[in-house]
C-alpha cells in the first residue's frame, strides 16, 4: 500500500518523535516482555450495544473511496463501505483469506466464477442488499460498474494502476471510450469482468477500498463534498465529522449480516498522540490505540499485571530493505551488493526498535504468501562480507553515500548500518533528507547510491512485492524499484506465474522468484515490522487483523 | 498619528507581499512533487500528469504565483491539494482552538511573569529573587512537549483536575487551561526576566528617588513611577507572543490533542499542499504584523513621550 518509511501523513512522525521523548521523561521502563500472539481478549460471548472510541493522531484527508489512500482513511472506509469480497475476520494468516461480502461467493475456477483461461471473472451479487439511509435502495450490478468507472475516471485516483488489466481500461483512461468495455453488467445481480491477461491477484485488487460500491445519486448530490459524506453498504453509517476532533459512525439499520455489528457506535477520536491516547485509555476514555503503543511503553505494559493481557502484537506485512542502485558503480557489481547484505547486523536494528521488528534474510516478510519459514539467503558475517568485497575487486573497501529520510527511527538505524559497513571497509557518508524529497530522489534514476527503503502491502499477494519493487516496469523515473535492478529471468518467471490459475502452484512460483532476486541481491533485506497496540478493559473480542489491523465491527463492549 | 497609521498599514501590505513571494518560492525550492504526494506510490505517469494539469502545476512558477495572488486579492485562498476543501474554511475551523490556547497562554504569562518579575526586582539578590531566577531558567529551558506531558500526567491523569487533552469548543474552556499553562510557564520566565531587568534600570532613577523623598507610599512609587515605565519590553513581548501563538503552536497542539492551526500548517508542509502552506503562513504573518502594529500604538498610550509623526 504504502512505503513504510514515507507516510502520506507525516505528522505522525513528528508526534512519534515528540511522544518518544515525552514517554522517556515520564515513565520508567520495565523488563523484557512477551511478544503478543494476536489472540482475542474479553470473553467469547458478544454483546450488543454501546460504543467504542478509537484514538488516532491524524485525521483522514478524504473519505471518498476513489481517492482516499491513508491508513486512517481506510480504517473508517472499512466500516462504511463494502465491495464484492472482504477478508475473513480472523487474526493471523486466516485473516488473509477472501470471503464473500456483497458477492454470493468468491469466484474460482472450480465454481465457474473464473473462466478456465483465467480471463473472465463473474460475480453474482446477493439479492436484497440496500444502501445505507437515506438512500435506502437496493444495490445492483449497475452500481458496481458506476463506482468502478467513476474511480477510474477520477483524475486524483491513486489506485488506477491496479486495474489497467481490465479490458478497455486504457481506452477509457485515455478518453477514447465512454465506458470500460471489460466491466459488464450482465443482469441486475451479475457482473462480468474480463482481463487482458490472467491475474489471480485481481480478486485482492478488487477488494481494495478503491472498488467500494457507492450510489450515483449520492455522489451527484454532494459533488466535491463527497469526500466528507461517505455512504455505502457497510456495517456503519457515517454520522458526522468534526474537523480535528472526531468522526462518528452509527450502526447501519440496513445491514445484511444477521446480528452484526455488535456496537451501536464507533467514535474515531482525532488529534491524540499515542502517549496522550495511552493515558486516556488507562482512564477508560479511549478503547483502542489506533496508532499503537508508544515504543518506550511497550515493555513496561507487557509486564504490568493489570494491563499485560490488553497489549496485542502482530507481524505486519511490511519490510525495510537497503536499496542498492544497480545503475551506479560500484553497486552495479552483484558481489558488492551481496557483501553489503552480509555486513549488516540486523539484530542490532531490531534492538534499536525496541524489538518491534524481526530480522529478515529473505525478500517476502512473514505473513506474505510466498515467504518460506526459516529461509535465509544471508546472515551477519563481516568476514564473508570482506571476502566478497575482495572478490568484487574492492579489498580495501570504498567511499560512498548512504541516504535515508528524517523519519524516526530511520536515521539511527542507518547510523548502525553505516557502522557495520565501516567494519568491512566501506566508508559511507550518511545523508538524511525530508521524506518528500527523499521519495522523489529515490525514484529518480542514478541519483542515490544506497539507502533505506520501506514497503507495506496493498494486499496479501506476492505480486504486490514483485511488480512494484523488482520489475522493469517499475525501474523508471517515479517508480518504486529504487535499486533499479531487474532481470529478464524474473520478468519471465513473473509473467508465467501471473498466467497460472492454480493458486497454490502460483504462490510456489512466486516463492521461487526469491532465488532469482537473491542470486543478484537486488536489495539487502533488513527487517519486517511488528505492530503492538493496546485495547481498554471494556473491549470484547479484540484481535489484530493482518489486513485491516482493527476490525471493530467484530468487537463488542463488555 | 493618522498618517503614521496609514504608513504602517501600507508597510503591512508590503511585508505580506514579500512573505507571500518568499513562501511561494521556498515551497517550490523544496525538492519533491506535490502530484506524487497526492497520488501515492502506485500512480502512473498519466495519473500524475492529470493531477498536475488539474492543479495547474505544469504552468511556470511566476504564472502560478500570479494566479494565486490575483485569486487571493479577490478573497479566494484556494482549495487544499490534500483535502480538496477551501483553505479559508479549514483555517476558520481550526482557529478557535488556537485562539483559546493563545489566550490562556498569554493569561498565564502575565499572571505568573509579572508578579515574579516585580518581586525579583524589588527584592534584588534576596532568596526569593534567586529562587525565581533558577525557576525562570528552568521554565525557559524546559521543552514544551516535556512540560506539557508532565502537566497532563500530574493534573489530568493523577489528580484528574483537568481534562486529559482534547478540545470541545469554547463552551468547555477547561480544555484550554493546561495547554495555556504550558505555553505560559515558558513565556512567564521570559517576562519575569525582562520585567526584572527593566525595573532594576528604573529603581534608582532620580524621579523614583524624588517620589520616595516626597513621602509617597511605596505602592504608589512602584505602580505609578516604576511599573508604568517598565511596561515597554513586556508589551513588545506580548505583541510578538500573541501573534506567534495565534499562528499555531504545533508542539503544544500535538501534546494536548488540540486541533489548531499548527497542525494544519505542518501537515501542509509535509504534503507540499501549496495553497494550505500559503494560507497558513500568510494568516500567521497577518496576525504577527497586526499585533506588532497594535503594540506600537499601545506605546503611545503607555508612554506619553512616544510620539509618531
Amino acid at each position: 500500500m504504502k512505503r513504510t518509511s514515507i507516510v502520506r501523513r507525516p505528522l505522525a512522525v513528528l508526534a512519534l518523535l515528540v511522544v518518544a521523548a515525552m514517554a522517556l521523561a515520564l515513565v520508567a521502563c520495565g523488563g523484557e516482555g512477551d511478544e503478543g500472539d494476536g489472540a482475542t481478549t474479553g470473553g467469547d460471548t458478544p454483546k450488543q450495544g454501546g460504543s467504542l472510541n478509537l484514538a488516532y493522531l491524524t485525521e483522514p484527508s478524504s473519505l471518498d473511496p476513489a481517492i482516499a489512500y491513508n491508513v486512517i482513511d481506510w480504517q473508517i472506509e472499512y466500516e462504511v463501505f463494502d465491495s464484492f469480497l472482504r477478508y475473513a475476520p480472523k487474526p493471523g494468516v486466516e485473516g488473509t483469506t477472501l470471503i464473500p461480502a456483497l458477492a454470493a461467493e468468491v469466484p474460482s475456477v472450480e465454481n465457474g466464477g473464473i473462466s478456465e483461461d483465467g480471463l473472465v471473472y463473474t460475480f453474482h451479487l446477493k439479492e436484497g442488499i440496500k444502501f445505507q439511509p437515506p438512500v435506502d435502495r437496493e444495490v445492483t450490478a449497475a452500481d458496481f460498474k458506476y463506482s468502478f468507472e467513476r474511480m477510474m475516471g477520477e483524475p486524483r485516483a491513486p489506485g488506477t494502476s491496479f486495474y489497467m488489466g481490465v479490458v478497455g481500461a486504457e481506452e477509457f483512461m485515455a478518453g477514447e471510450a465512454d465506458e470500460i468495455t471489460g466491466y459488464k453488467v450482465v443482469d441486475d445481480y451479475t457482473v462480468e469482468i474480463t482481463l487482458e491477461a490472467p491475474d489471480l491477484s485481481f480478486l485482492h485488487a478488487l477488494t481494495m477500498e478503491f472498488c467500494s460500491v457507492i450510489p450515483e445519486e449520492w455522489v451527484e448530490k454532494w459533488g466535491k463534498e463527497i469526500n466528507r459524506h461517505p455512504l455505502g453498504t457497510g456495517r456503519y453509517v457515517f454520522d458526522h465529522w468534526t474537523p480535528g476532533q472526531e468522526i462518528v459512525l452509527t450502526k447501519n439499520p440496513n445491514y445484511w449480516e444477521e446480528g452484526k455489528p455488535y456496537l451501536d457506535e464507533l467514535r474515531f477520536v482525532l488529534s491524540f498522540n499515542p502517549s496522550t491516547a495511552l493515558l486516556k485509555l488507562q482512564q477508560a476514555e479511549v478503547d483502542i490505540l489506533g496508532d499503537g503503543l508508544p515504543p518506550s511503553d511497550i515493555a513496561r505494559l507487557q509486564n504490568d499485571p493489570e494491563w499485560k493481557d490488553y497489549v496485542h502484537s502482530q507481524p505486519l506485512i511490511a519490510i525495510s530493505y537497503l536499496f542498492l542502485n544497480d545503475a551506479m558503480p560500484p553497486f552495479d557489481n552483484p558481489k558488492v551488493r551481496e557483501a553489503i547484505a552480509w555486513a549488516v547486523d540486523r539484530d542490532n536494528l531490531v534492538k534499536l526498535q525496541g524489538g518491534q521488528a524481526q530480522a529478515l534474510y529473505q525478500f517476502y516478510p512473514p505473513g506474505m504468501p510466498g515467504h518460506v519459514e526459516g529461509k535465509e539467503y544471508y546472515g551477519y558475517d563481516p568476514e564473508q562480507a570482506k571476502q566478497l568485497l575482495a572478490e568484487a575487486g574492492y579489498p580495501d573497501g570504498f567511499k560512498t553515500m548512504l541516504y535515508t529520510d528524517n523519519v524516526d527511527p530511520n536515521p539511527k538505524l542507518m547510523q548502525s548500518v553505516q557502522a557495520d559497513l565501516k567494519v568491512i571497509g566501506i566508508e559511507a557518508e550518511l545523508k538524511t533528507m525530508g521524506n518528500n524529497a527523499y521519495y522523489n530522489q529515490q525514484s529518480t534514476p542514478e541519483t542515490l547510491t544506497m539507502g533505506s527503503f520501506g514497503w507495506w502491502m496493498d494486499f496479501p499477494d506476492p505480486s504486490d512485492w514483485i511488480l512494484p519493487l523488482f520489475s522493469k516496469a517499475s525501474a523508471v523515473p517515479g517508480g518504486m524499484n529504487s535499486s533499479f535492478w531487474w532481470s529478464m529471468e524474473l520478468e519471465d518467471a513473473y509473467a508465467a506465474a501471473q498466467n497460472m490459475t492454480d493458486p497454490e502452484a502460483r504462490i510456489e512460483a512466486f516463492s521461487a522468484m526469491q532465488d532469482i532476486i537473491a542470486a543478484d541481491t537486488a536489495y539487502a533485506p533488513l527487517y519486517s515490522l511488528i505492530q503492538t497496540t493496546m485495547c481498554s478493559q471494556n473491549v470484547g473480542g479484540f484481535y489484530l487483523h493482518p489486513v485491516y489491523q482493527f476490525n471493530p465491527s467484530n468487537y463488542w463492549r463488555l | 498619528m493618522g498618517k503614521y497609521l496609514v504608513r504602517r498599514l501600507l508597510w503591512v501590505v508590503v511585508v505580506l507581499f514579500f512573505v507571500s513571494v518568499i513562501t511561494f518560492l521556498l515551497a517550490y525550492a523544496v525538492p519533491g512533487d506535490p502530484a506524487k504526494s497526492i497520488a501515492g506510490v502506485h500512480a502512473t505517469p498519466e495519473v500524475l500528469e492529470r493531477i498536475r494539469d488539474e492543479l495547474g502545476l505544469n504552468k511556470p512558477v511566476y504564472e502560478q504565483y500570479w494566479i494565486y495572488i490575483t485569486n487571493l486579492l479577490q478573497g479566494d485562498m484556494g482549495f487544499s491539494y490534500d483535502t480538496q476543501r477551501p483553505v479559508a474554511q479549514s483555517i476558520i475551523e481550526r482557529f478557535p482552538a488556537t485562539v483559546m490556547i493563545a489566550l490562556f497562554g498569554i493569561l498565564f504569562e502575565l499572571v505568573i511573569g509579572i508578579p515574579v518579575g516585580m518581586v525579583s526586582a524589588l527584592k534584588q539578590y534576596s532568596f526569593r529573587d534567586r529562587l525565581f531566577t533558577v525557576l525562570s531558567l528552568l521554565g525557559i529551558a524546559a521543552p514544551g512537549f516535556w512540560l506539557g506531558m508532565l502537566f497532563l500526567y500530574v493534573f489530568a491523569y493523577q489528580l484528574q483536575i483537568f481534562p486529559l487533552g482534547g478540545y470541545e469548543g469554547w463552551a468547555e474552556p477547561l480544555y484550554g487551561v493546561l495547554p495555556g499553562l504550558t505555553l505560559g510557564v515558558g513565556g512567564a520566565a521570559w517576562y519575569s526576566r525582562m520585567l526584572r531587568s527593566s525595573m532594576l534600570d528604573i529603581l534608582n532613577a532620580d524621579y523614583v528617588r524624588a517620589a520616595r523623598a516626597k513621602g509617597l507610599p511605596e505602592r504608589t512609587v512602584v505602580w505609578r513611577h516604576i511599573m508604568r515605565n517598565s511596561w515597554s519590553p513586556i508589551i513588545t513581548l506580548l505583541g510578538l507572543d500573541f501573534g506567534w501563538y495565534l499562528g499555531g503552536v504545533l508542539v503544544i497542539e500535538v501534546v494536548f490533542g488540540v486541533p489548531g492551526i499548527g497542525w494544519q500548517a505542518w501537515n501542509a508542509i509535509q504534503t507540499q499542499d501549496m495553497p494550505m502552506i500559503m494560507g497558513t503562513v500568510l494568516f500567521a504573518a497577518v496576525l504577527v504584523t497586526v499585533s506588532n502594529l497594535v503594540v506600537d500604538i499601545a506605546y503611545t498610550w503607555l508612554d506619553p513621550r512616544v510620539k509618531y509623526s
